[in-house]
């Protein structure tokens, strides 16, 4: 009897833990007994479907081109269209359409060298049109020979690519090969399909499921010279999309707003997590790879034409999104107020309405928002800094008349007390909150005498401020956090009509450039440090928004937005207990707060199962 | 264009645990005006609609709401004005007048 190690070329490791995530990539594949466990043990990959941005326009029946991170729509419908939109990883554009719109087409190739083959104008109008794209125009190329409609196509290049199956409206087996000037007729599919889903390239692909009338669960493999039936998918289907290889590949979606997903390891298929949102006569990413592989528009329920996206990795690691959550609503709604602390402690103070300011305070226990000792001077526009229980706040404005404020206060977690004042009053500071009750910062805002938009800073030691570094541009509104020696100043205006997205980074004793916010941004709420991430939320861009952006020391990236559109409301904490409190979403003053959830990518050991 | 992968409801935010960053990070959800929440139509954003005691309503219906919520908005910010206040202290004050919602 053969062992283990002459089977698999490996023994199995002997462990009292199981291995770290951190090695896990390195460990992919391996088992390894874990002796405290008494299990076999394992890196398993999981599958996920994540959904993404949605495309610009709802369709069905489309083509599509490219992988999960760069991805072409292509036509559509019914009615027929020729909308194009391009998927960059993160969201969809629009693209240039093609000459003649068209739906129950098939694509392939890539984002800057892709090819749209067959499809259909109108009903019984069936097509043998053949458009190439080379990054900037869609051109007419050679037709292929039999004009069809619900065809597949395989083929990494817009030179090189198969085209099969089909309804002429009879359904047919053809194959014809494009090799970037012309189609030839090679060795026809074994079974005659329509609606069949394609992957791989033009000498290695898949032939999946389909339809003649009735679904069937065939699958062929293509060598560049025949066609071979191997295993069946598990559930016969028509009208689906797939990625990948002949080697790993991933088929999805189908009839009756199927949502299964299968996965093909070159031998067999087996069924795996279902798509978020079930949906036939979808895309799928047709240079794509069962590690990496996208889900594009479809029917979500006849006649509802879907506009959602989604993302499917097979991975060892297990990525999750950063995320947004309702925290405990805030018991006086308003905008403009200083806030400290976390999402676990939470302080906020001052604001707006009445118009005028407001001192009331509030704690936050991680759940729930209390009344705490009133701040000694009503304001609005106030910055805070520091925690719960050792908190600050600074600068301001009562209106009208229209009173900059320079008094500081501390609070011990029970009151506040007066402490000294700022060098110059400052307000316009609301979304500011930059380190401790005492080593606090003060950055630029609207100054004494009115107008006076400022670039001073001012540092607190828990006594005195005294003047920090300038920063490089004035301005106020803008969205500032972090510690007194590393901060950020992110947007804000800065006397001109429009808002500014330039970021400046402090060290404790001078500003110098950061990475531009993703547009020009102010009245947001800003939480984290520079060396250890911050993000911003919400505010101005000019429209009051809901998106949320994160900073790793070097750029910014827009993820997951906030749940309720808002603006003029100030964040606090790190990034990863980012806590956003209050504002007002147009119309009206809010009471809700946000909590930030960070995401991560880790793997996981799990028990290693033979049934 | 059909606008049917959402779901429009009207729920009360209640606070912590009203929306999980599970709940955020399994679909999308956006609140407007008047309580009014849209979510990509999935079986996770049916599940959190019920779990909050919301009210599902269709596009139409949750437009209406926030259009009249933006409306009285509109009227209160025209007719919310102090002596002698020039129209950018009044936008200082108050902020801009509120502009016409469109949901998705």
């Amino acid at each position: 009897m053969a062992t283990y190690r002459e089977i698999k070329g490996t023994s199995i490791p002997y462990l009292d833990e199981d291995y770290p995530s951190s090695v896990a990539a390195e460990q992919a594949g391996q088992v390894w007994y874990n002796s405290t466990t008494g299990k076999l043990r394992a890196f398993i990959a999981y599958d996920t479907w994540a959904t993404t941005s949605p495309l610009n326009t709802a369709r069905r029946q489309l083509g599509t081109a490219g992988t999960q991170s760069a991805n072409l729509a292509i036509g559509g419908g019914p009615p027929n269209i020729a909308t194009v939109e391009e998927y960059n990883g993160n969201g969809w554009a629009a693209g240039t359409n093609i000459n003649t719109a068209r739906f129950l087409l098939t694509g392939a190739g890539s984002t800057t060298a892709a090819i749209a083959v067959g499809g259909r104008t109108d009903p019984g109008s069936d097509q043998d049109l053949n458009e190439t794209w080379n990054g900037s125009a869609w051109s007419e190329a050679g037709d292929i020979n039999t004009a069809r409609a619900q065809l597949a196509s395989a083929g990494a290049s817009s030179t090189a690519v198969i085209a099969f199956g089909g309804a002429t409206p009879s359904v047919v087996d053809v194959n014809e090969v494009w090799d970037g000037s012309s189609w030839t007729e090679v060795a026809d599919l074994n079974t005659t399909a329509r609606n069949l889903a394609g992957a791989g390239t033009s000498t290695a692909a898949l032939a999946i499921a389909g339809e003649d009338p009735g679904t069937h669960a065939k699958v062929e493999s293509w060598d560049g010279s025949s066609w071979t039936e191997i295993n069946n998918v598990n559930t016969a289907r028509a009208g689906l999309a797939a990625s990948g290889t002949t080697s790993a590949g991933v088929a999805f979606g189908g009839p009756g707003t199927s949502a299964l997903t299968e996965l093909f390891d070159g031998t067999s298929w087996t069924e795996t997590t279902d798509l978020n949102s079930g949906r036939d006569y979808l895309a799928g990413s047709p240079t794509g790879t069962l590690a990496a592989a996208m889900a594009v528009a479809g029917d979500a329920g006849s006649p509802n034409d879907s506009t959602h996206s989604e993302e499917f990795n097979h991975s060892i690691l297990t990525f999750t999104p950063d995320a947004w959550a309702s925290g405990g609503n805030i018991n006086t709604a308003r905008n403009f107020s200083g806030g400290a602390g976390d999402q676990d402690a939470g302080l906020l103070f001052g604001g707006n309405p009445p118009s005028g300011g407001l001192n009331v305070s509030e704690e936050y226990n991680g759940s729930a928002w209390t009344e705490g000792d009133n701040l000694n001077q009503v304001r609005y526009r106030v910055s805070g800094a520091g925690t719960q229980t050792a908190g600050l706040a600074f600068g301001g404005l009562t209106f009208p008349p229209r009173s900059i404020k320079n008094e500081s206060e501390e609070y011990n977690g029970t009151s506040w007390t007066e402490g000294n004042n700022l060098p110059v009053a400052t307000s316009d500071l609301a979304g500011s909150r930059c380190g401790t009750q005492t080593a606090a910062l003060k950055v630029g805002g609207m100054a004494t005498p009115f107008p006076t938009i400022t670039d001073k800073c001012a540092e607190y030691d828990g006594t005195n401020w005294a003047e920090g570094g300038d920063l490089g541009t004035a301005r106020y509104f803008m969205g500032a956090c972090g510690a007194q020696t590393d901060a950020l100043a992110i947007g804000g205006y800065n006397g001109s009509a429009a808002l500014i997205g330039t970021v400046e980074e402090y060290n404790g004793t001078a500003w110098t450039a950061g990475g531009a916010a993703p547009t020009a941004w102010a009245n947001m709420a800003a939480a984290g440090t520079v060396s250890t991430a911050a993000v911003i939320a919400g505010g101005d861009i000019p429209g009051t928004t809901d998106i949320a952006a994160t900073y790793d020391g070097t750029s910014w990236v827009t993820f997951s937005s906030l749940n309720t559109l808002r603006h003029k409301m100030p964040g606090a904490g790190a990034q990863t207990k980012a806590l956003v409190m209050g504002g007002d979403g147009p119309p009206g003053m809010l009471t809700a707060t946000e909590e930030f959830s960070a995401g991560s990518t880790a793997a996981e050991a799990a028990d290693v199962d033979f049934d | 264009m059909a606008n049917d992968i959402f779901n429009y409801c009207v729920a009360t935010n209640t606070g912590k645990g009203f929306i999980t960053h599970d709940d955020s990070r399994r679909f999308w959800i956006s609140g407007y005006p008047a309580n009014v929440w849209v979510c990509t139509d999935c079986v996770e954003s049916r599940h959190w609609v019920a779990r909050n005691n919301g009210t599902s309503k269709t596009k139409s219906e949750a437009q209406t709401l926030v259009t009249n919520n933006v409306n009285a908005a509109k009227t209160a910010w025209d007719d919310d004005n102090e002596e002698g206040e020039t129209s950018a202290e009044k936008i200082a004050r108050l902020g801009a007048k509120p502009v016409d919602i469109t949901l998705p």
